[in-house]
């Protein structure tokens, strides 16, 4: 046996005492902290681990204590310029005191952390996730997505009773413009270990109802604490990006752009900014009808004036015209009805009464007139004809009648009929004054002469 | 014209076109009155879509299982 064997407290004395040597004082460490459990006493018990690269494989643990001392002025410090609680999961700068106790055992005391080790890391993650993303032709698949002109059927993800849920339905629903958004809010956990599961499963029963919805908008569950670091999640972004309708994320802080904030069709800092964007949506159409209605207003006002100004340009013209013909025409009537007859001029006067009518009948006259003259030319045509007919007709007669006539007077036939041509001294003798007793007569007969003298004379009482 | 199956945005490339030709003199006084009559129902139903609710709708929504 033995004889230099050492006691368990002489052991952990020799321990604490080499561990004094060796970290004489506080070192600085790097860890992911795996769990953390805030004490009652105000005192924080954690679970440090360091995993391998691949992130499975855990390499080192250790146990570590903040103690109430220190734990608020670090709470404080780490919030305010990591801008998220310290909570497991992250990769934190520890300030360490190596203690071992000779009853507890090995254990870290944290007196600081450093912050800005923890915002690079969560930067290089994010950078991470955002290569990803980018890698896999999906970061911008959401934005590319049109907004629609009239965001009416809004899906939103958010925690009911989140104050920035009640900030976003006040200001959508009450809007001054009495524009109507039809609103359904599909509930989910919007912090914590719980938040990629929830926030998916409502992306997904949004999904069942895509063709209702115009859009989605997840709102934070408000509050005062700005724990973004949920949402710089590869799984809620893949989710988001790949969505059929766009997003709108409204989880956003002023200075922080979570990684949803990137992925999503259109951010916004605040709940209430996400109701005003679509507000003004319906506005921008609002305004858009507005004018297509005085445009419309003012081109038909302008069309029918330049027609109405054409038309009466028209009428002026035709006016002027008219008048210009009336007056042309009116002279010439004057003229001519002074050289005509008084029934002409009445007539023409009596066509003067307007102007149409006027025109038609002086057509009408025009027409009748030749119309008259034509009727008369044929009548004197005819009747020259029928002269001429008859003129011919009687001539002919009349030359009949002096042949027949002249055909009796022939004093040959009339010799033979019996009478006789008495002359004297060679001269017919038509009566008997022309004759004295004792005149010799020669008696013409048809065949031969004879000598005879005047015996006696008896005058015809 | 398909009330039913007629959108927003149809609605309003059609009042666009309708104005457009106004403003370019293509139409005339016969097409005018068409056109008004056409434009005004568009932008009343275009208006309707901004501040009316639909009853439908609200039933769908109440219907969701969420």
């Amino acid at each position: 046996m033995a004889s230099n064997s050492l006691t368990l407290l002489e052991l952990h004395t020799r321990i604490k005492e080499s561990f004094r040597k060796t970290f004489p004082s506080a070192i600085w460490i790097t860890s992911e902290i795996s769990e953390m459990h805030d004490n009652r006493s105000g005192h924080c018990y954690l679970q440090l681990a360091e995993k391998d690269k691949t992130g499975e494989k855990i390499l080192a643990t250790s146990r570590a204590t903040i103690w109430s001392s220190n734990y608020m002025m670090i709470k404080t410090q780490f919030g305010n310029i990591t801008r998220r609680p310290l909570t497991a999961g992250l990769k934190v700068m520890f300030k360490v005191e190596v203690v071992f106790h000779v009853l507890y055992g090995y254990s870290l005391n944290v007196i600081a952390v450093d912050p800005s080790y923890t915002l690079g890391d969560i930067e290089r993650r994010r950078r991470e996730i955002i290569e990803r993303l980018t890698n896999e032709g999906v970061i911008d698949m959401n934005k590319l997505i049109p907004f629609p002109d009239l965001p009416k059927n809004i899906a939103v993800i958010s925690s009911q009773t989140a104050a920035g849920y009640g900030d976003f339905m006040e200001h959508i629903q009450n809007n001054t413009f009495g524009y109507k958004f039809n609103v359904k809010l599909f509930p989910a956990i919007m912090q914590g270990d719980n938040t990629r599961g929830s926030v998916i499963a409502a992306l997904d029963s949004i999904n069942e109802y895509v063709d209702f919805f115009d859009v989605v908008v997840i709102i934070r569950g408000g509050g005062s604490q700005t724990d973004l670091s949920y949402f710089d999640d590869y799984e809620i972004a893949l989710n988001i990006a790949q969505f059929p309708l766009p997003i709108i994320s409204g989880i956003g802080h002023e200075r922080d752009v979570s990684i949803v904030d990137l992925v999503a069709n259109l951010r916004v800092k605040t709940p209430t900014a996400a109701a005003i964007l679509l507000i003004n949506r319906f506005q921008i159409q609002d305004n858009l009808l507005s004018d297509y209605g005085s445009r419309l207003k003012e081109s038909v006002e302008t069309l029918t004036e330049k027609e109405y100004n054409f038309q009466n340009n028209k009428i002026i013209l035709i006016k002027h015209l008219f008048s210009a013909l009336l007056s042309k025409h009116k002279t010439s009537l004057v003229l001519l009805s002074q050289k005509s007859s008084y029934g002409v001029q009445a007539l023409i006067k009596g066509q003067d009464i307007s102007l149409s009518s006027y025109f038609a009948d002086l057509k009408n006259l025009t027409s009748n007139k030749i119309n008259i003259e034509n009727m008369n030319f044929s009548h004197i045509i005819l009747d020259i004809k029928k002269q001429s007919n008859f003129i011919f007709a009687s001539s002919s007669s009349l030359l009949e009648i002096a042949e027949t006539k002249m055909k009796y007077a022939n004093p040959d036939i009339i010799l033979k009929r019996g009478f006789s041509i008495t002359r004297v001294n060679g001269k017919a003798i038509a009566s008997i004054s022309n004759l004295k007793l004792g005149d010799n007569i020669e008696t013409k007969f048809s065949d031969g002469n004879a000598i005879s003298e005047i015996n006696k004379i008896n005058l015809k009482i | 014209m398909n009330e039913e199956k007629l959108t927003y945005k149809d609605a309003m490339a059609s009042i666009e076109e309708i104005v457009a030709k106004l403003e370019d003199n293509k139409m005339d006084v016969d097409e005018l009155s068409v056109g008004v009559k056409k434009v005004s129902e568009l932008i009343k139903f275009c208006k309707s879509k901004l501040k009316e609710t639909e009853a439908e709708v609200d039933k769908i929504l109440a219907d969701m299982d969420v």
